[in-house]
């Protein structure tokens, strides 16, 4: 957290080499959650690219209230609103993407880890987006509701009864699959 | 029946793993960079603008001009004042004659040829020369 705050403070002084260090930090997580979101690398690849250059914008003003990864995942999730919104407008449908649930190098876990995050991605992919985004934000970012809610300007208890009806629908939709 | 008896736990365990290649990796960091030189750039000249157009700039250059002003004014008024370098007018000079005005009278006693003999031939010629 303090090497975090240093970082930011270097970075804040025109240091390109910590913004590569924040960059290298958390390039995996932020990808990782803009393919959980928009289901599509290449549009992912497009967010985070559109996030880190937005963010090496605020160098020498940045001022960091929280973490910098509730920031930038959250700077993630509401790119991946926008591009998701473009695309349904275009009309282009959800299920383009490709296999890229692990980079696992054990085949064994890579099949297992790919048909789970492949699973996930489908279901999420069926909640609206202001759930799926509050559910993949919790429990794959780890940010708390208050995190959330302030970074996506709506009160806690809306963050919660958005995360607990995206819940429920996961599970009824989980369920009626096996159902079938 | 539920597929996972957790659903929480089912996306947590659902994360994708993935890595970004090193051409994302190159665009990215080329891109962030070229940003963050025109911000610096940008809130450079920003800060100095912002600098010179402030109050406090404006009431600091208009104190050191008075002040200036009014240094300037103590010293002309004390170079009036002052006896030994007043103006001399032109019927006192005429009456006098320059070399005793300028206090060059020591320089008379010099040698014919001398370069205090040449420098008083050109004082006396100038003072000729105006009247």
């Amino acid at each position: 957290m303090i090497d975090e705050k240093i970082l930011v403070w270097k970075f804040n002084r025109g240091s390109k080499d910590a913004l590569r260090r924040l960059y290298e930090k958390y390039k995996d997580d932020l990808l990782g959650l803009a393919v959980t979101l928009l289901r599509d690398r290449s549009l992912a690849e497009d967010v985070v690219h559109d996030v880190f250059v937005s963010f090496a914008r605020t160098a020498g003003g940045f001022t960091l209230s929280g973490t910098l990864k509730g920031y930038l995942s959250t700077c993630v999730a509401n790119c991946a609103r926008d591009k998701n919104r473009l695309r349904s407008r275009l009309d282009v449908g959800l299920d383009d993407a490709g296999d890229m649930g692990t980079d696992s190098d054990d085949p064994v876990e890579y099949a297992v880890g790919s048909e789970q995050a492949r699973r996930l991605r489908e279901v999420l992919g069926r909640l609206p987006c202001e759930q799926r985004e509050i559910v993949v934000l919790h429990l794959h970012q780890e940010m708390r509701f208050r995190e959330i809610a302030e970074a996506l300007g709506v009160s806690i208890n809306t963050a919660q009864s958005r995360y607990r009806y995206g819940l429920e629908k996961l599970r009824s939709i989980l369920n009626g699959k096996v159902d079938k | 029946m539920k597929p996972i008896g957790n659903t929480e736990d089912f996306v947590r365990r659902g994360k994708a793993n993935v890595t970004t290649d090193p051409g994302m990796d190159k665009r990215v960091l080329d891109d962030s960079f070229a940003a963050m030189d025109e911000t610096i750039a940008a809130s450079g000249s920003r800060a100095a603008q912002k600098i010179l157009q402030s109050r406090a700039m404006k009431l600091a250059g208009a104190a050191v001009l008075v002040m200036g002003l009014a240094i300037g004014a103590l010293m002309g008024r004390d170079t009036w004042q002052s006896p030994g370098i007043q103006s001399v007018g032109k019927s006192q000079m005429a009456q006098v004659g320059p070399t005793t005005i300028y206090n060059l009278d020591y320089l008379t006693n010099a040698p014919k040829g001398s370069l205090a003999d040449a420098y008083l031939t050109l004082v006396s010629a100038t003072n000729g020369r105006e009247r």
